[in-house]
């Protein structure tokens, strides 16, 4: 028995340490820094002038790369909650100080969402054991924490030895967004799609965030938005409402009894706490070249430079930090 | 409601009732604390209580997944209990079969209740429906105890081997219920003779180092089989039998293939794991699985393929009905029968009687090929005969996978979409799939794998033989299969396929 005992524990132990060392070699993979759009969290300043929450929308319209004058974070990621915003917001909330400014994008749906509450957790939730700790991450479980904080060699394993053989070998594609040069005449149809497609697909959309939204109902998301602007205020950091733009085959397709719900709540919250809130739905600025989106509601990447510049010069003087 | 919306509805309640419920799988995080634990437990207790520490972790085992039905493994194993006793104390045939018939009818009616009664009262309205008389369904709100046909199987065999007079009825309850209940084999088997596994429970088990490792080895082999064949493989089959249509021609047939290889993985790597973890307490269970894709003929494909099955239905099923000692037509009748049963035995629905069915008359159908050719000697080469036999097996699983007749006829027929341009076929049916270059490689590799190993199995013990090599290269394999389990599996296991049965 003994001898029994030993052999296991010895072979578990060199199969361990083998599984180690592919992890250590995994979590240096450029293909594991960049996994679900993480990588933007190693790469924090001491100090963020300007931060933008939010979901796919705020990520898309924000890019405060090629600013020399201030250090600006975009925190926003695909189908984030402000749950989760509310998450990092905390987390990295020694970062900032009165010279901040804190943007909360807040879209159509995101004050109605509801968390997950039982597993197994999408993505959208197993990706936060990349960065956040523990106390961060709601419904937080030992297995995941292995599978996706400790060991995320078995959290992605299917992908992770052929993309540590791909980039041992040079085979990994580096290659992220490339802004492609605007030549021709601006278009009112998005790219690769026609128009009936486009309004087609701007109607599912819209359907589906009012699905989400349910009976527009104040829960959580509501309540970790008003934390984080009360939050900003106690501490004297600058907080902003903003609604990104989105293309009209989106925002006309909602009904007209919910965006009213949606900006009742949104006036409301402005005027008891006293907080700005800029809303870039119609901005005809924004109208004149659907090439600067990708789809109906999400900006491509010369339309989030473009929204940028706009946004830094429409609040020139309002931004403390600018 | 139509015929096969109710077939849709039957398998969907299943699917869902058994996802709702998290319960100790062996490859669940849970099992790899309870086994440890099992093990020094009994080997830390003296002989004459190992038998409590088997039946308290196998009611364990079983109530982590739903506690209220430990019940009825409970009241299974009381009435085959009593039952096999009243059997051996009776003179008379005529009680011995009296108490036998009754004990058989118990189980069978419980199994009913709990697996078929909502099919057979979907059934029995749709045809009420069909000839215009209204009906309303009854439908029991009851969820599907995992492993019932197992057990029940078990504990039948038993009564009836006591009735035959070939095992003395059990005296000492407790043990006969660690026998019911053994925590291996409960939930999917192999579905064990009272002959093999009782006695080994009883005897005193010395702990043997060679047959300890040797499970571990096996339950290594499965495990391997199960996570990362079986599992990687479902990925693709649930995604095109969740939606055919979309799919290319290639894709479907790949599929098809797909889920040859993902049951066979998914219940053998359950056996291995289930034989190997029983070799760690000292107990041998029944071989289930013999490399069956080797195989050159249906027949003999049943002779490989879920053993403990097959001759769990010739035995108690075949040869009570005469065998193959009778005329022709009545063997081609017995042989029928018993594989529409292995059908329904399978799951409550009549794609799985088909899939019993077209087993059976493919079994007839070579009898009568053989009895014709009677010595000649096969001409076709046995690679040939494998591979036709191969894609034989793997048509008829599609009848066993698919929800409806008309996804398995859609499955069967519109594969050769697009195959007017072979080459576009084949790439695109990949991409289609989405598997790309290293994926395909991949995959490749793990069923080459699975084919070398049971080809070598047919004439030689792969773990054995590779225990004799020297110690840096057997290590090697071992260590690269652990690691291997953990690199390759998809992030989330699946469950057991045979849980449902």
């Amino acid at each position: 028995m003994k001898r029994f005992l030993l052999k296991v524990v010895i072979l578990g132990a060199i199969s361990f340490a083998l599984l180690l060392a592919v992890n250590a070699a995994y979590v240096n993979t450029e293909y594991y820094k960049n996994l679900n759009s993480m990588r933007k969290f190693s790469e924090v300043p001491e100090h963020i002038d300007v931060v933008n929450f939010g979901a796919s929308h705020s990520a898309c319209a924000f890019d405060w790369r090629g600013y020399e004058q201030f250090d600006g974070v975009n925190m926003a990621l695909g189908s984030q909650t402000i749950v989760y915003d509310e998450a990092f917001f905390n987390y990295y909330f020694s970062h900032l100080d009165e010279n901040s400014t804190v943007i909360l994008e807040v879209m159509f749906k995101s004050l109605y969402e509801k968390e997950l509450e039982a597993p197994p957790y999408t993505t959208e939730i197993t990706r936060y054991y990349q960065v956040l700790k523990k106390d961060y991450i709601r419904h937080w479980n030992f297995v995941d924490a292995v599978k996706y904080q400790y060991f995320p060699v078995l959290g992605n394993r299917q992908n992770a030895v052929e993309n540590i053989v791909s980039e041992w070998l040079g085979m990994y594609d580096k290659e992220s967004e490339v802004e492609m040069e605007l030549t021709g005449e601006p278009t009112q149809v998005l790219t690769g799609w026609s128009e009936e497609e486009m309004y087609e697909e701007g109607k599912q959309r819209a359907e589906r965030f009012m699905n989400a939204s349910g009976s527009q109902e104040h829960g959580e998301e509501y309540e970790a938005l008003i934390r984080m602007i009360e939050k900003c205020k106690e501490n004297n950091i600058q907080v902003i409402l903003v609604t990104v733009p989105t293309l009209p085959c989106f925002y006309t397709s909602f009904d007209d009894a919910f965006m009213e719900k949606f900006y009742a709540d949104m006036e409301e919250i402005c005027d008891k706490y006293e907080v700005l809130y800029l809303d870039y739905t119609g901005d005809e600025r924004f109208l004149t070249d659907y090439r600067w989106y990708n789809d109906t509601d999400h900006m491509s990447l010369s339309g989030r430079r473009f929204f940028t510049q706009e946004f830094l010069k429409d609040n020139q003087n309002i931004l403390r930090f600018y | 409601m139509t015929i096969t919306g109710f077939w849709v509805n039957i398998k969907k309640n299943v699917e869902i009732v058994n996802k709702e419920e998290k319960y100790m799988l062996f490859n669940s995080l849970q099992y790899a604390f309870f086994l440890p634990i099992v093990f020094a437990l009994y080997w830390v207790v003296p002989h004459k209580r190992r038998w409590f520490v088997i039946l308290l972790s196998s009611y364990y085992f079983y109530m982590s997944w739903n506690a209220k039905y430990l019940l009825l493994i409970m009241f299974i194993t009381g009435i085959s209990y009593a039952g096999a006793i009243l059997v051996e104390r009776e003179k008379k045939i005529a009680k011995k079969k009296f108490w036998v018939g009754g004990v058989i009818v118990i189980s069978l009616a419980l199994l009913f209740v709990f697996k078929y009664f909502n099919f057979v009262s979907g059934l029995i309205v749709t045809l009420l429906h069909m000839a215009s008389i209204p009906a309303s369904e009854i439908v029991l709100s009851l969820l599907l105890p995992v492993g019932i046909s197992f057990y029940t199987f078990q504990a039948i065999g038993y009564t009836i081997d006591v009735y035959r007079g070939e095992i003395p009825a059990e005296r000492h309850l407790g043990k006969y219920a660690a026998f019911v209940s053994f925590f291996p084999q409960l939930v999917a088997g192999p579905i064990e003779r009272t002959s093999n596994l009782l006695p080994q429970l009883k005897e005193e088990r010395f702990f043997d180092y060679g047959q300890a490792t040797y499970g571990l080895k096996l339950m290594a082999w499965g495990y391997f089989k199960k996570i990362v064949i079986a599992d990687t493989l479902a990925a693709y089959v649930d995604k095109i039998y969740g939606d055919m249509h979309f799919f290319s021609g290639f894709a479907r047939l790949a599929v098809i293939f797909f889920f040859s290889i993902q049951i066979y993985c998914d219940f053998s790597g359950y056996s291995d794991i289930a034989r190997g973890t029983a070799k760690l307490f000292g107990v041998e269970l029944m071989e289930n699985f013999k490399s069956p894709y080797f195989s050159t003929s249906v027949r003999e494909f049943w002779r490989r393929w879920h053993i403990s099955l097959s001759t769990w239905f010739r035995d108690y099923v075949y040869i009570p009905l005469g065998g193959n000692r009778v005329s022709r037509l009545r063997n081609a009748v017995n042989i029928m029968i018993t594989f529409l049963l292995s059908g329904l035995w399978h799951g409550a629905s009549l794609t799985f009687v088909a899939w019993g069915g077209l087993h059976g008359g493919m079994q007839v159908l070579e009898k009568q090929v053989d009895a014709r050719k009677k010595e000649k000697k096969h001409k076709i080469p046995y690679a040939v005969r494998v591979i036709i036999n191969f894609i034989i097996v793997s048509a008829l699983w599609v009848f066993f996978r698919a929800q409806r007749f008309k996804d398995a006829a859609y499955m069967l027929v519109y594969w050769y979409q697009g195959l007017n341009n072979p080459v576009r076929w084949v790439v695109g049916g990949f991409g289609n799939l989405g598997i790309g270059a290293m994926t395909a490689v991949k995959l490749l590799l793990m069923i080459l794998l699975l084919a070398v190993f049971d080809y070598i199995s047919l004439k030689k013990d792969v773990i054995a033989c590779i225990g004799k090599w020297k110690l840096p290269c057997r290590w090697a394999v071992y260590i690269g299969l652990i690691v291997l389990i953990f690199l390759w599996a998809p992030a989330e296991s699946a469950e057991f396929i045979y849980f449902d049965f």
